[in-house]
């Protein structure tokens, strides 16, 4: 028998998700044993740095990155990752677009940390104290590692193979990645592992194409129809810009496509193409009645890039202007 | 102009002054208007000057991730 296959799992900037979903694969877990050693974990064992880097390396044969690059201490473990692994997987939504945390762009590290450690109202704090990256304990010199900039998707840090998308990532969408590994059949490098058309392509509710929106309504504020496309009915969903493979479960359980999945294939820019999208629904003949619709949305940029603001393409540009000033 | 009107909006909350966005209706034969409308865009961009570099700056993300 050939020599077993070599899994590296790292977390980095993630809730966790990401290591719960590998679990979710249920009985498959036994396979994955059967099938590879698990040699980096440190969620699940006490792994630490240095038992990474004592693999030579590509000495992993797959390595599943989760979460975004957030600190210098993310970046080590990504070129690490890369190192070490003949096929570097960005796992989740946070890996694949920055995720969650990349949302905090829309603001500078500095103004993060005003708001952690100043403003939240929880927060009591007379004298400014910060989180310092280096202290002198009596035991020696402690350190932490320093927050970046900003936040960065995988493959705007190192080169990435595949990417495994969504938030967390669906079970049959990890085994059809292991399979593929066990097979030796990989799909061309650079592929997406989820389906391949947009969740409204897959999505249940029922659809007119005469979508004609004259309100947007808050779903939690509404009543909506179980039956119904929800756009059509005036409520936000990422449904028509969002790459499909999770058999629409959110809309199924009667919410909104948020658009974990990221863009579909032939999106460029996810953001773009919802308000492309969204607006188009809109019915308005005149400015006014369009500054009616559209112009009360709270944070538009915020739920079109909800996953993916590390990956738009114009970037958060805060020389002109400060998010709040608009 | 919904769309217009709703990149407005991202444009702004991604640190982009919406100014720099114009949206006007000229028919082909309004020449006149159609030069008087450029110019005075013309004019109210170079009043606002070049577009700063913002937090992506390109050079901040090659130091700090090594890429």
């Amino acid at each position: 028998m050939p020599d077993k296959f070599k899994f590296a799992f790292m977390p980095s900037a993630s809730c966790g998700g990401c290591e719960i979903a590998v679990v979710d694969i249920d009985e498959v877990i036994l396979k994955v044993a059967e099938l590879a050693d698990i040699v980096y974990w440190p969620t699940a064992l006490d792994f630490k740095d240095h038992h990474l880097e004592a693999i030579p390396d590509g000495g992993v044969t797959v390595g599943f990155f989760n979460g975004a690059v957030r600190n210098e201490h993310d970046v080590h473990h990504a070129h690490l990752m890369r190192q070490k692994s003949q096929v570097l997987v960005a796992f989740g939504a946070c890996a694949q677009m920055g995720g969650i945390p990349s949302l905090g762009n829309f603001w500078t590290t500095e103004e993060l940390a005003h708001r952690m450690y100043d403003t939240v109202p929880s927060v009591v704090n007379p004298e400014g104290t910060r989180p310092q990256t280096s202290f002198e304990a009596p035991e020696g010199e402690l350190t932490i590692p320093r927050a970046l900039e900003r936040a960065y998707a995988l493959d705007q840090v190192v080169d990435v193979d595949y990417y495994l998308p969504g938030c967390p990532p669906q079970p049959k969408w990890i085994i059809a990645a292991v399979e593929a590994v066990a097979s030796g059949e990989l799909p061309p490098r650079g592929t997406v592992i989820a389906g391949t058309k947009a969740v409204c392509d897959e999505c249940p509710r029922e659809r007119t194409e005469e979508k004609q929106v004259t309100e947007f309504r808050r779903i939690h504020l509404v009543e909506n129809d179980p039956e119904k496309c929800l756009l059509e009915q005036g409520i936000m969903c990422c449904g028509p810009a969002t790459r499909d493979g999770c058999e629409a479960a959110c809309v199924v359980a009667g919410q909104a496509c948020r658009g974990c999945f990221g863009p579909t294939d032939n999106v460029n820019d996810m953001g773009a193409k919802l308000a492309s999208a969204i607006a188009s629904i809109v019915v308005a003949d005149t400015q006014a009645e369009a500054d009616k619709i559209l112009g009360h949305l709270d944070d538009p940029a915020g739920y079109f890039y909800r996953f993916g603001l590390a990956k738009s393409m114009l970037g958060v540009q805060r020389g002109e202007l400060k998010k709040g000033d608009e | 102009m919904r769309r217009i009107t709703l990149l407005k909006k991202i444009l702004g909350q991604m640190g982009v002054n919406p100014d720099r966005l114009r949206l006007e209706w000229l028919s082909a034969s309004e020449a006149q208007k159609f030069a008087e409308t450029v110019e005075e865009f013309t004019a109210h961009i170079r009043a606002l000057g070049p577009f700063p570099a913002g937090v992506e700056d390109p050079a901040v993300a090659k130091e700090e991730v090594h890429a």
